[in-house]
């Protein structure tokens, strides 16, 4: 879906992007994550060319980027960013119209639109319709610059630390929130953080940066098992990788045929949310509960520390 | 705020107060011609700089009017001429009408035998009733006395005479006609209603309708100067007719010293000091009053200000004309007792309100009931100071008046600020205060104040130089915009910039306005002598074009500086933003960073707009017009009410523009202030 390829960026002597290259495949999600001076917001920025590469490209779909005007091409790629980035003098409705106005859609396909989204993104339109982003919560601001960015139905979500400014709280919501929405849209996303949880959480994918340069872009439980670099072990985290590991795979994955008289826990749940509740009651093994509520099978203690190893 | 309001009101109590007790006033009065307003105006004014109360009512009819007053009580002093008792007592007989000291002494124990009329010190000079022909008469007929008349007429001399009726009918042309054997029929004769003998000396110049003889009295001023020739009373006809006040006996009983203030005045008249004094009203057209007041100051009888000045404020200030210093009035000595009383009453009330109520609403209402009672009293008073038909006597707002206006506008300024209103409120009330105060204006109602009679005179050109006040403002601030947004939104663009721009603009700030106007008058007076074109646009090196050139110059920096300071508080999020979504960089700045910049801009340009309005006044020194013509004329002429003519105007045009231009700011800026976020 997205191809970059020797993507390159210098400000004078300054490289801030070095010859970058991945794939992002159709209807995943890639993070992006690294520390400040990364050269990761950059990268981003270049795939919907906020920033012109030095050398390198980008393919959409097999096409170039650049063989179309760059406000064209940024039509149709959805783009959220920290702090919202909403117009404070323009309403929720109008904010979300943004694109499709800028398109020329017929008011009525807008409406019933920017409609949906606000159900999707949970803001009642009576209420909500005609507000300014200054009389929304920091969530429901949030929500509303992602919805804007999906307005215009873009194959591609380019998002910059998108829940940068929400409370631990919110931020967990809104993650399970963008996840849904992923599933519901099937969009390709691709996301920036400095959070590795967050990272691991979202990505199928994660593409570690430093210093301008790609380290590793891999699943996430190979970054935890195969580091690449010690710099992706050091930001994946040595002292907590097992932790991490286990919190890739969830229940219903490691099941095994059985049942228990131990605590029920769900089939979504984490294999380190299980261990924890283990751990918690004393039992030696949990029942694993389908979404139905039917019974999938059983973890023991001993199942679950032999997947947090490598 | 209720502490400033608090001592405010203590001003306002000082302003009016310690109130003069209320003492009967004493009602001075005149017949029509100048010479006896004049007179009675010096004595009303004596009286009064030694703080006894008086009240104007010069000139309110002939001699059967006045005097008929004065024995009804009406009036309380007026000036009467001695000779004119032969009337009253139907005894023109007496041979001692003929003497000036046997006709007072005799006229003065008939008045006050019969009515209880004390005759003061008399002036020592006739102002008998003469016949005075034109020069070119006299000499082709070789006419010097009365006598010399008598024959002419008798052997068909062609005459016309002008007088008054009370002339003609009151025996004294009679008298003459027997004592000089002549007879005027009714075809020669144009008889005037009032008593003015500079109507008959003028008609008599002019020949208007033929008159060639005009009725004149022994004192007028400007026979001489329109070549008549006053024909001598040879065999001693007429009475003589010196000056004298009269006053009822109640009222000298009541202010004694009355017959010693009044003693010197009339001591120091003379034939020859009337008929100057009567020839500056006659011939050089000055008010009587103002005649008057120099008078009296001349001879040390009048200080300026005065002492009723610094015992309680004035009320209004009035002038005998345009130029010459005011004098103090309180309200009291200007208005009825009952409409001063509820005056004060009404103040003291607002000023009750002020400290004791807290509802904004009321003390808006208070304010407002205050003001429009200031306005009515000093109209009033202006009314009432002001005898009608009057155009020369001005009647400007005295400091009580201002210091009033002042309290009265805080308390009304601070109660809207309380109630804070929204914007379109606070411009509703801006147009409904300017309708009222227009349509008073329009009604007529203040118009013998001061500056309204300025505004009479000048009532052709104000609308002309206020539009080009207007335009002159507007239009600089307009090219200021068109060129300044551009430039500001430059130097948003390219920071490198902005230290040089702003940086000429702050110097060209710094430099005062009239030697900006000085600066430009040579270039542009070049580029008009080399271009024609240029000429033609109107540029030139006096004029509107330095003016305009100049404020256009001082209102770039105000809107550079507001454009550059608007743009950088948009939010760069949501600049990042909207050219993340696919706005072009033209879509970004006009949807975008403008909308959010705009109350910052027109922050910017109200600065200008009230700058604007407040400089233009100086242009009017280099021919630019606008309402500092009348300001600067005004201080030319030192006629401190032909400035406010064009200051007041200034001020609510200032005014409106702030409240306008605030309002807008507010309509546009619903968002709270967002502090620039770093880039991502």
């Amino acid at each position: 879906m997205i191809q970059i390829e020797g993507l390159t960026k210098q400000y004078g002597a300054t490289t801030v992007v070095d010859r970058v290259s991945f794939n992002v495949e159709r209807n995943s999600i890639a993070v992006i994550v690294g520390t400040s001076g990364s050269g990761k917001s950059t990268l981003l920025r270049m795939i919907n060319r906020l920033v012109e590469p030095t050398a390198g490209r980008v393919l959409l779909d097999g096409a170039d980027t650049r063989s179309e005007p760059a406000h064209l091409l940024r039509r149709r790629i959805g783009y959220a960013i920290q702090g919202h980035g909403l117009f404070p003098h323009r309403t929720v409705v109008e904010n979300v119209a943004t694109v499709p106005r800028l398109l020329g859609w017929p008011e009525a396909r807008i409406r019933s639109r920017v409609h949906e989204l606000m159900e999707v993104f949970q803001l009642d339109p009576g209420l909500y319709a005609n507000a300014f982003p200054h009389q929304l919560s920091g969530g429901q601001q949030q929500r509303v610059g992602v919805a804007r960015a999906l307005a215009a139905e873009p194959a591609v979500l380019l998002m910059d630390e998108p829940f940068g400014a929400l409370d631990p709280i919110i931020r967990a919501k809104a993650q399970e929130d963008l996840l849904g929405i992923q599933r519901r849209f099937g969009t390709t996303m691709v996301l920036v953080t400095h959070d590795m949880d967050e990272a691991f959480h979202l990505g199928e994918r994660v593409a570690v940066m430093s210093q301008g340069r790609l380290l590793q872009y891999d699943r996430p439980a190979v970054l935890l098992t195969h580091p690449a670099d010690p710099f992706v072990a050091r930001m994946t985290g040595i002292t907590d990788r097992a932790m991490k590991l286990l919190a890739l795979t969830t229940a219903g994955e490691a099941a095994l045929p059985g049942g228990s008289d131990g605590p029920r826990v769900a089939s979504s749940a984490s294999l380190r949310e299980v261990l924890s509740e283990l751990l918690w009651s004393g039992a030696a093994s949990a029942l694993v509960l389908g979404e139905d509520g039917a019974p999938r099978g059983q973890l023991t203690v001993a199942a679950i520390l032999a997947r947090g190893r490598p | 705020m209720s502490k400033i309001l608090k001592s405010l009101c203590a001003v306002v109590l000082l302003a009016l107060g310690p109130a003069p007790p209320l003492e009967a006033a004493v009602v001075v009065s005149s017949k029509l011609s100048s010479e006896s307003a004049m007179l009675g105006q010096m004595i009303r004014l004596l009286l009064l700089a030694e703080g006894i109360p008086t009240v104007d009512r010069m000139r309110i009819g002939a001699t059967p009017v006045v005097r008929q007053a004065l024995l009804a009580g009406e009036i309380d002093l007026y000036i009467e001429y001695t000779g004119n008792a032969g009337l009253f007592f139907n005894d023109t007989a007496d041979p001692a009408w003929k003497d000036l000291d046997r006709g007072y002494e005799l006229g003065a124990r008939l008045d006050y035998a019969a009515n209880r009329i004390v005759w003061l010190t008399p002036a020592r000079a006739s102002n008998a009733w003469a016949l005075a022909v034109r020069s070119d008469v006299a000499q082709a007929y070789h006419l010097r006395t009365m006598s010399d008349f008598g024959r002419w007429v008798a052997g068909g001399g062609h005459v016309v005479l002008i007088c008054s009726a009370e002339f003609a009918n009151a025996g004294t042309l009679r008298s003459l006609e027997r004592t000089y054997g002549f007879v005027l029929r009714s075809s020669q004769l144009i008889v005037l209603a009032g008593g003015e003998t500079a109507a008959t000396i003028a008609a008599a110049a002019a020949g208007t309708n033929g008159a060639n003889t005009a009725m004149v009295y022994g004192t007028d001023g400007g026979i001489a100067a329109a070549r008549l020739q006053i024909l001598e009373d040879d065999r001693h006809d007429q009475p003589v007719y010196a000056p004298v006040p009269v006053i009822r006996e109640t009222v000298l009983r009541q202010y004694p010293q009355i017959a010693a203030i009044v003693k010197p005045l009339m001591a120091s008249f003379d034939r020859e000091t009337l008929q100057q004094l009567n020839a500056r009203v006659q011939v050089n057209g000055e008010s009587d009053e103002a005649v008057a007041v120099e008078y009296l100051k001349n001879r040390g009888w009048l200080k300026s200000g005065g002492l009723a000045a610094v015992i309680w404020l004035p009320f209004v200030v009035f002038k005998t004309n345009r130029i010459v210093p005011g004098e103090p009035r309180g309200l009291q000595q200007v208005l009825p007792a009952w409409a001063a009383l509820g005056f004060q009453a009404v103040l003291l009330l607002t000023a009750a309100v002020a400290v004791g109520v807290a509802d904004a609403k009321r003390r808006l209402i208070a304010a407002l009931g205050g003001v429009t009672v200031l306005a009515l009293a000093v109209a009033a008073a202006a009314n009432a100071l002001t005898p009608a038909g009057d155009k020369v006597i001005r009647v400007a707002p005295g400091a009580a008046f201002w210091v009033l206006l002042i309290c009265l506008g805080l308390l009304a300024t601070d109660a809207i600020t309380r109630m804070r209103p929204g914007p379109l409120v606070r411009v509703l009330l801006l147009a409904l205060a300017i309708a009222i105060a227009g349509a008073a204006l329009a009604q007529g109602t203040f118009d013998n104040l001061s500056v309204m009679r300025e505004y009479a005179v000048n009532a052709g050109r104000f609308p002309v130089e206020l539009w080009r006040h207007i335009w002159l403002a507007g239009g600089s601030l307009i090219a200021a915009v068109i060129v300044g947004m551009p430039l500001g939104i430059l130097c948003h663009r390219a920071p490198r910039l902005q230290p040089p721009v702003l940086g000429t603009l702050n110097i060209i700030q710094t430099i005062p306005a009239i030697a900006l106007f000085g600066i430009l008058m040579a270039p542009l007076g070049a580029l008009a002598a080399r271009l024609p074109a240029a000429a033609a646009l109107g540029i030139r090196g006096i004029g509107a074009a330095p003016a305009v050139v100049a404020l256009f110059l001082y209102s770039l920096l105000p809107i550079v500086a507001n454009t550059v300071v608007g743009l950088r508080r948009v939010s760069h999020a949501a600049v990042d933003a909207a050219l993340g979504v696919g706005m072009t960089p033209r879509q970004v700045l006009s949807g975008i960073e403008l909308p959010l910049a705009l109350p910052v801009i027109i922050t910017g340009i109200r600065v200008v707009l009230v700058q604007n309005i407040g400089m233009v006044t100086v242009a009017a020194l280099i021919g630019g017009g606008g309402l500092g013509t009348f300001v600067f004329q005004g201080i030319g002429q030192t006629a401190v009410d032909l400035v406010l003519l064009g200051a007041i105007p200034i001020v609510v045009l200032a005014f409106s523009a702030s409240v306008l231009l605030d309002a807008l700011v507010e309509v546009l800026d619903r968002t709270p202030f967002t502090a620039p976020e770093s880039a991502p």
